[in-house]
């Protein structure tokens, strides 16, 4: 039995957002970012209508590799993420109602991390929802949005 | 003729026990509430449990604009949603945060979740004989929830049928 799970834990809009560290490959700083993936920030994904115009990302998570994505790419977030574990006992699964109506299909459940609410992310998912803004590939052209 | 104050006594007795009887016709225990300028009810037995208003809710992004977030409930999260564009009430749902506001934890045959309404008004035993059949002039989108309509204090109160409002809910409206 699972007891503890290991979270990459980041703020954005002054919200908490988790992804499973094992999908967490990596972080960096966007002014040292010497990788030739594209970069899509948190809020492209979050709320694609409004999140191109939000603040572009100061850092980069790389997440492990989805062998349907043809091009690497690197999530943008707003502030330096860390690796956290919380008990079990401290994830809980999405309301049913919530689950069947949330707009963010990437939300997966929430838990309490000092007494805040954090959402936890499917990694999976959240690939799922990068891969159709990652084609077709711009020639010369390292960010999206 | 003298009468018999033991035959008086006993048919005051059996008038008291008729009496009775009709006091234990059937009652159906409701939650009224407001909502708006509306006043609504759920069946007693769809209300698990009636929370403070000012139960802290935690905002939850990627939702609908009709949830507010989620409360924890002794260690259990609960999702609180607003019913005003599932009913189409005309007001601001900011006024959630008022002093009258309350959480009606709803707990249907497959869901439950919190819902916020304006203000708590009773809880209360209505015989069933009260209760009217919705009429069919009421308002096409409420059709689908009303299961029947009643007078509290000279109010029309309508009773809500609560896992219609969540399964409305569910398939995406309001």
């Amino acid at each position: 039995m699972i007891k503890s799970l290991p979270l990459v834990i980041f703020s954005h809009q002054n919200q908490l957002f988790a992804l499973e560290a094992g999908f967490v490959t990596g972080q960096g700083k966007t002014a040292f970012s010497a990788t030739s993936g594209l970069l899509l920030s948190f809020s492209q994904l979050l709320i694609p209508e409004t999140g191109s115009r939000l603040t572009p990302p100061a850092h980069w998570l790389s997440l492990a590799a989805d062998s349907s994505c043809f091009k690497p790419w690197l999530l943008g977030i707003e502030k330096e993420a860390e690796l956290i574990e919380l008990p079990a006992e401290d994830i809980h699964p999405l309301p049913p109602l919530l689950f069947a109506r949330r707009t963010f299909p990437a939300l997966q459940a929430v838990a309490w991390y000092q007494q805040r609410l954090v959402s936890l992310i499917d990694v999976r998912v959240l690939q799922d929802l990068a891969r159709p803004l990652l084609s077709p590939p711009v020639p010369g052209i390292n960010q999206v949005g | 003729m003298i009468s018999s104050q033991l035959d008086q006594l006993l048919n005051e007795r059996a008038g008291k026990d008729q009496e009775i009887v009709d006091v234990d016709e059937p009652v159906t225990k409701l939650v009224i509430f407001r909502l708006g300028e509306q006043y609504f009810a759920f069946a007693g037995a769809s209300i698990a449990e009636v929370l403070p208003g000012d139960e802290q809710v935690h905002y939850l992004p990627g939702m609908p604009a009709s949830v507010e977030g989620v409360i924890n409930v002794r260690g259990d999260i609960e999702s609180v949603i607003r019913l005003y564009d599932l009913l189409q009430l005309e007001g601001d749902a900011s006024k959630a945060g008022s002093e009258t506001s309350t959480l009606l934890l709803g707990k249907g045959k497959t869901m439950r979740s919190g819902l916020r309404v304006d203000e708590l008004l009773d809880v209360l035993d209505v015989p069933e004989s009260q209760l009217t059949a919705p009429p069919e002039a009421l308002p096409e989108h409420l059709k689908p929830y009303v299961a029947s309509l009643f007078s509290f204090n000279g109010l029309a109160v309508t009773v809500l049928d609560l896992d219609a409002v969540f399964a409305a809910w569910l398939a995406g409206q309001g």
